[in-house]
């Protein structure tokens, strides 16, 4: 499985994102592949799952892959929650 | 990854714009970066809009490593009045961690550095209220 997380140049917040996604996949001990990547880069990018904001998720909304928000970039719970509406965790886990 | 004189605790700053400048010149003040990097800052958030709002109250503006960074560092700024980004969720903006961004191993050690950082609710309440700058330089140099 790959994921990305998306902002605007793809090497600030972005990789915040990332390290975080990838802290909660390891807790819940599933096994995935998470890269950071600038917005319009990941437009035309092959993923299973993108993570971004509000802000930006306009963007990518044509993609064939689901897009989840997270806002608070920080927040592992809501991070997990992200995920599991996406499917990749299982509620309550 | 932060020197002293990139922590400034009572900047006046009446729009984002200002504020992202403030958090830029502290770069530039620390030999972090040239002066067009801070314009480059101001002109990510005019193209892509306050994304790097990262969490309630807390910024992360930066621009491209070739648009005139120098090393990886951050700059700590902590406004005088709130300042609204235009972020759905995490508005007013009250601190920001300007990043001179190089995409070296430095940068990411230094991003990894502040998720260690954020990650602690202790660590994180010091930085969104403190006022005090010498607190502020201990507690980002006291985290591995």
């Amino acid at each position: 499985m790959k994921i990305l997380t998306v902002c605007g140049l793809g090497m600030g917040s972005s990789l915040i994102l990332k390290m975080n996604v990838e802290s909660v996949l390891k807790q819940q001990g599933i096994q995935a592949s998470v890269e950071h990547m600038d917005v319009s880069s990941a437009a035309s990018a092959n993923a299973d799952l993108v993570i971004t904001n509000a802000e930006l998720v306009d963007n990518l909304r044509h993609l064939s892959c689901p897009v989840v928000i997270v806002n608070n970039y920080i927040d592992s719970k809501e991070i997990a929650q992200a995920l599991e509406q996406a499917g990749i965790l299982t509620r309550g886990a | 990854m932060i020197v002293r004189q990139a922590i400034s605790i009572d900047n006046p700053a009446s729009n984002a714009a200002e504020a992202i400048q403030a958090a830029g010149q502290a770069l530039c003040l620390a030999g972090a970066c040239h002066p067009e990097y801070v314009q480059a800052m101001v002109a990510s958030y005019q193209e892509f809009g306050p994304y790097f709002v990262i969490a309630p109250g807390l910024a992360m503006p930066h621009a491209r490593p070739e648009q005139g960074a120098i090393k990886a560092q951050f700059s700590l700024v902590r406004l005088r009045e709130p300042v609204v980004f235009g972020h759905a969720e995490n508005d007013p903006v009250q601190v920001l961690l300007g990043l001179s961004a190089t995409s070296s191993d430095r940068h990411i050690q230094l991003i990894q550095h502040i998720v260690t950082l954020l990650a602690d609710e202790e660590n994180l309440h010091t930085l969104m209220n403190s006022r005090d700058p010498e607190q502020l330089y201990q507690l980002i140099t006291r985290v591995k």
